[in-house]
């Protein structure tokens, strides 16, 4: 299935990521791992629900409850994507967005932190210790960890800048959450 | 998700983060339901210690499968909700009821050979309202019609001769719905896979997949006729067949409960056995199949079923109706029409049954489509009768375009 652009992630970013792609005319699918949540009542709930909405009303295929499980690389392009479905999407371009630690768009284990979909190289300290702040209102080192991009957004995969694939959203790193 | 120290059904690795009651369209209508939340990871560990904690309330889930689509924790909780009607589900208050409307295939045999007689004496007023008040069955439902010729019937009698011509076959399961209720559905699935190029087989042995059985707590039937089927599967597949399917909700039990409720092998078949639509899209796609539609100046509404999104296949069936010249295709937004198999033609039901679908009947008016597509036959019942729209499967519309 061939689409201009495939967004991984239907959260807040990937909505509005797919937004602007679809309203440059483009064709775009959404693949959503939990967490979207449906627009049963658009008028009535926060930006999300208002999001997808408008989404299906521009044509986007949005793919709910799915997940993006690996790629298939050539060189630095990025063909194709392959979801627990058992779908193949191909696309020009991918975004990722697939937000951080809750939505498991990054992964931290014991000594290190990864991006489980495609790989991609994300910045930590490398000594744990480093990672949190004792003090819980403090700026927490570990918001801040994130996928490394070049300075228009694409991603890096063992040192080397992906051609087609941006990131969006929380999986970027930054942010003052627990103080939140 | 970890492996080690998975719980059943993977429900301690619930967060109580409650996504999955913000999703669930029970919940939006009826007080009395506490939830997917509450009904699946929280009430299970109660029940795992003493079955009494068991909640009569765990009846009104639909199993439409939003809240496990939506947990970002990967729990399954209809399954776990399913799982504890089976187990511990009191007996029902209208056992002949349920018995009626579950055993497709008792009913539809019964039903066939009288079939003008039953259709018109169903949708009569005292008929109904003796259905009404002895065994519980809403009269403000219009039921499903019966065909007087099954079938299977009619396949043996004018197709099955055909179909030897051609040197490529597939399996059908044709479903209960197809069976006894509507054959043009198999005539037209029958159609489009020969225009593909492909002969029709029907299955070794077939019986009624039992999603219904499930929902009415029969799972003894239900268990007795996945075997069956499961076995029918597996020589389908050492002959080298695909598997397919006209109905979205048979192709969901066979694919995910027999193993995710029933705990039965599904390693065997599984991987062979989809929905006619994704098959074709595929060969399609692949190039090994090249259709060719005449132009069809429709308006049509595509509605994802529940548990069509949860297969995920819905982008196969959007592409396939993009291919056809003429038509207007509006996707409409993802939502419950509330009929859940036999749960809304059940009287104590109607009322939530038809306020769930409230929603889905007025986003329907406001597109005004000629007709609404989708692959689920009771969503079809529910929308006819809600909204007023003609409703067909997407294999209709295929073979009303084919050349």
């Amino acid at each position: 299935m061939k689409y201009d652009v495939v967004v991984i992630g239907g959260g807040s970013s990937g909505c509005r990521a797919a937004k602007a792609e679809a309203a440059k005319g483009r064709s775009v699918c959404v693949v959503s791992a939990g967490l979207t949540l449906q627009a049963t009542k658009p008028e009535s709930e926060g930006s999300v629900y208002a999001d997808l909405y408008e989404l299906r009303k521009m044509g986007v295929a949005v793919l709910r409850g799915d997940t993006v499980l690996s790629g298939s690389w050539d060189g630095a392009k990025l063909l194709e994507v392959y979801t627990a479905n058992g779908l193949t999407l191909q696309a020009d371009e991918f975004i990722l967005a697939t937000g951080r630690f809750f939505s498991k768009g990054l992964v931290s284990t014991m000594d290190t932190v990864f991006e489980p979909v495609l790989g991609a190289d994300v910045d930590f300290p490398q000594d744990r210790e480093k990672w949190f702040n004792a003090d819980f209102f403090a700026p927490q080192p570990f918001e801040q960890i994130g996928v490394r991009t070049t300075a228009d957004g694409h991603i890096f995969i063992k040192g080397k800048a992906a051609q087609n694939v941006r990131a969006v959203g929380k999986i970027l790193g930054g942010g003052r959450h627990a103080k939140k | 998700m970890q492996k080690n120290n998975e719980s059943f059904l993977n429900f301690e690795a619930c967060l109580k983060c409650s996504i999955c009651n913000t999703v669930c369209p029970m919940m939006e209508v009826n007080a009395l339901y506490p939830g997917p939340k509450k009904s699946g990871p929280d009430q299970e560990r109660y029940r795992l210690k003493d079955p009494a904690f068991y909640d009569y309330a765990l009846k009104y889930c639909l199993n439409c499968k939003r809240c496990e689509l939506a947990c970002p924790s990967g729990v399954q909780v209809a399954d776990l909700i399913q799982r504890a009607k089976l187990q511990y589900g009191s007996r029902s208050k209208h056992p002949v009821r349920d018995a009626i409307l579950a055993s497709t295939d008792f009913v539809g045999t019964m039903a066939s050979p009288f079939a003008p007689i039953v259709n018109s004496v169903l949708p009569l007023k005292p008929v109904k309202a003796v259905l009404d008040g002895a065994f519980g069955i809403d009269s403000r439902r219009t039921f499903p019609k019966y065909s007087s010729e099954k079938f299977v019937t009619w396949f043996k009698r004018h197709a099955q001769k055909e179909q030897e011509k051609y040197s490529k076959f597939v399996s059908y399961f044709h479903g209960c719905y197809c069976n006894y209720n509507y054959p043009q559905l198999g005539k037209d699935f029958v159609k489009v896979v020969n225009a593909a190029g492909y002969g029709v087989h029907l299955l070794e042995k077939e019986r009624c997949c039992g999603v219904a059985l499930i929902a009415n707590g029969m799972e003894k039937q239900a268990r007795k006729q996945a075997l069956i089927n499961i076995e029918s599967f597996g020589k389908a597949v050492e002959k080298g067949e695909t598997i397919l399917t006209s109905s979205s909700s048979c192709t969901f039990m066979m694919r995910n409960e027999y193993q995710e409720i029933l705990d039965l092998p599904t390693e065997g078949y599984r991987d062979s056995l989809f929905l006619a639509c994704k098959w074709l899209y595929e060969k399609i796609e692949s190039g090994e199949v090249k259709l060719k539609f005449k132009p069809l100046k429709m308006k049509l509404a595509y509605h994802i079923a529940c548990h069509m999104q949860k297969l995920g296949w819905q982008n196969h069936t959007i592409e396939l109706l993009k291919m056809i010249p003429g038509v207007e295709l509006v996707v409409l937004n993802q939502k419950c029409c509330g009929i859940a198999g036999t749960f809304g033609f059940k009287k104590e039901n109607y009322e939530y049954s038809q306020a769930i679908g409230a929603n889905l009947f007025a986003d329907i008016k406001e597109v005004a489509p000629d007709a609404v597509v989708t692959e689920c036959e009771t969503c079809k019942w529910q929308i006819e009768m809600g909204a007023g729209v003609p409703v067909m499967n997407p294999l209709s519309v295929i073979a009303a375009a084919l050349e």
